[in-house]
């Protein structure tokens, strides 16, 4: 006992290394940050709080490219107003008459960012709205130019947006003009790429995505970007298209809440089945098989764009 | 990238470090005292790790921040050893995982073994020395660079996102922009020693 304390003593530095490498390995096994609840909302507050007394300060380096991102804005919108105006008349009318209900008419709640959270690569967006401008976990956020992220976690007066520039981004998309389905991610900088889209469907450069019915998280036809490059793989099937985001991110001042929450249920059903793949199998045997596609999902893996095997079915992966 | 509009910016940042510094020399007693000093690391951190959320933003390059709580933590490492470095550094990345929206304790393991790693330059009697020369940068930048190999090692881990893009994107940048910074407080220290 005592060699050991002393083999202990002797080598404390490597010893206290291990304790806090097993200590950081027990605390991610907590996850997000969000699972932290009552603790995480106190800090999201007081952060917010802070945020908001220092929101006046501009941001130099986004001033520039704002300029020039409303500039380019007020152009767009003011060749747009006219075709709009003559759309809201004629859209009128043929929903009277076919009694069409319009699928993305939620409530919104405008909120103002007071705070951006830059760490590394992750992107956040602090609002100065809360639960108690019945703003909750999970709802989208966009605004006049499309789809921005969904709320993160919300306290009392604040809430944090996780916004598309997110590796954990998945989200079910559609090309707006030949409705043609993809999984959009984000793989670095400021692009987003829509994937598993078939060679043998019509796309262009220049069409507009949107989102997709599928989706279990954002309500269906928000803009998400516009395809500026089509990236051919020569060993696959499927083009990957690069997307430029509508939405200007470093230049947001104020958002949309969609004051419509995700379908619980389906939410929890579809987490179900991520477990499910995950799992994995054993033989009769004994033997551990990995993890096996069900029988509902018939579509095979394809090989990635880095010649990675993707399991392709999982769209909208992390509920998106 | 830089203008003169970011002048008022770095002078603020610059004035406040330098008042921080002027302070903690008048209380020479204060740093002597082993529990005092401790207390002023955490309150240091505490500081720093608000800093890192609410300021450190303002100062963001085509979204590259610098990570200053490593730079903190490395200090401590290079002044106290290896032992109350890597508390330090565990502290700094318990606070900077609570402050922004990461998972907890991904932070906290990297710079852990990044301010181990810097523990091995801490040389007794001779801490100014190290830390206002040179050799801090390059201290710095090593461990910004191992911390954010094993940072994005974790992060990406669940991804298929190519990692050496990535990591030179975000990682690299973020490594170089840390050691940018960490000139800061190598200067002031630099200029006091002499």
């Amino acid at each position: 006992m005592i060699r050991i304390l002393e083999f202990i003593v002797r080598f404390k530095e490597y010893a206290v290394l291990c304790v806090f490498i097993a200590l950081s390995f027990l605390l991610m096994t907590f996850g997000n940050a969000a699972k932290l609840g009552g603790f995480r909302i106190v800090v999201i507050s007081g952060i917010g709080t802070l945020q908001q007394v220092f929101a006046w300060i501009p941001n130099p380096i986004t001033v520039a490219s704002e300029n020039t991102a409303l500039r380019a804005m007020n152009y767009r919108l003011a060749r747009e107003i006219a075709q709009t105006r003559r759309a809201v008349s004629e859209n009128q009318q043929l929903r009277s008459l076919l009694r069409f209900r319009d699928s993305s008419d939620y409530g919104v709640r405008p909120a103002e960012i007071v705070g951006r959270i830059m760490d590394k690569s992750r992107y956040y967006l602090m609002l100065n709205a809360g639960v108690l401008d019945s703003i909750y976990t999970g709802m989208p956020v966009v605004n006049d130019l499309g789809l921005v992220g969904f709320v993160f976690s919300a306290a009392a007066h604040h809430a944090v947006v996780q916004t598309l520039l997110d590796k954990d981004t998945r989200i079910a998309a559609k090309v707006q003009r030949t409705r043609t389905n993809g999984i959009i991610a984000w793989e670095g900088g400021n692009a987003l790429y829509l994937t598993n889209v078939a060679k043998a469907e019509d796309v262009k450069v220049g069409d507009i995505v949107v989102t997709s019915e599928y989706s279990s998280r954002y309500p269906a036809d928000i803009p998400i970007g516009q395809v500026v490059e089509r990236l051919d793989e020569p060993t696959t099937l499927f083009w990957t298209l690069r997307l430029q985001p509508m939405v200007h991110f470093p230049s947001l001042q104020y958002v949309f809440v969609g004051l419509e929450q995700p379908d619980a249920e389906r939410l929890m059903v579809q987490d179900l089945l991520e477990q499910r793949l995950r799992r994995p199998q054993v033989s009769r045997s004994g033997e551990v098989l990995p993890a096996q596609r069900p029988p509902l999902l018939p579509r095979p893996a394809r090989e990635s764009r880095r010649g990675v095997q993707r399991d392709t079915t999982r769209d909208d992966t992390s509920g998106q | 990238v830089l203008s003169r509009s970011h002048l008022p910016y770095f002078l603020l940042v610059t004035v406040a470090f330098f008042r921080t510094q002027t302070a903690f020399a008048d209380r020479e007693a204060v740093m002597n005292n082993p529990v005092l000093r401790y207390i002023a690391y955490a309150v240091a951190a505490a500081a720093l790790a608000v800093a890192t959320v609410v300021l450190v933003p303002f100062i963001a390059v085509y979204g590259v921040v610098p990570d200053i709580m490593l730079i903190w933590a490395i200090w401590v490492a290079l002044n106290e050893g290896q032992m109350i470095g890597m508390i330090a550094g565990f502290g700094a990345g318990l606070a900077f995982d609570v402050v922004s929206a990461d998972v907890i304790g991904s932070n906290a393991l990297a710079k852990v073994i990044a301010v181990f790693i810097a523990g091995y330059f801490y040389l007794e009697t001779r801490e100014r020395e190290i830390t206002g020369s040179l050799r801090f940068l390059l201290i710095v930048a090593l461990c910004a660079l191992l911390h954010n190999v094993l940072y994005y090692s974790f992060y990406l881990r669940s991804t298929s996102i190519e990692f050496l893009p990535f990591f030179l994107r975000y990682g690299g940048l973020n490594a170089l922009y840390t050691t940018v910074i960490s000139l800061i407080p190598m200067l002031l220290i630099s200029r006091r020693t002499d």
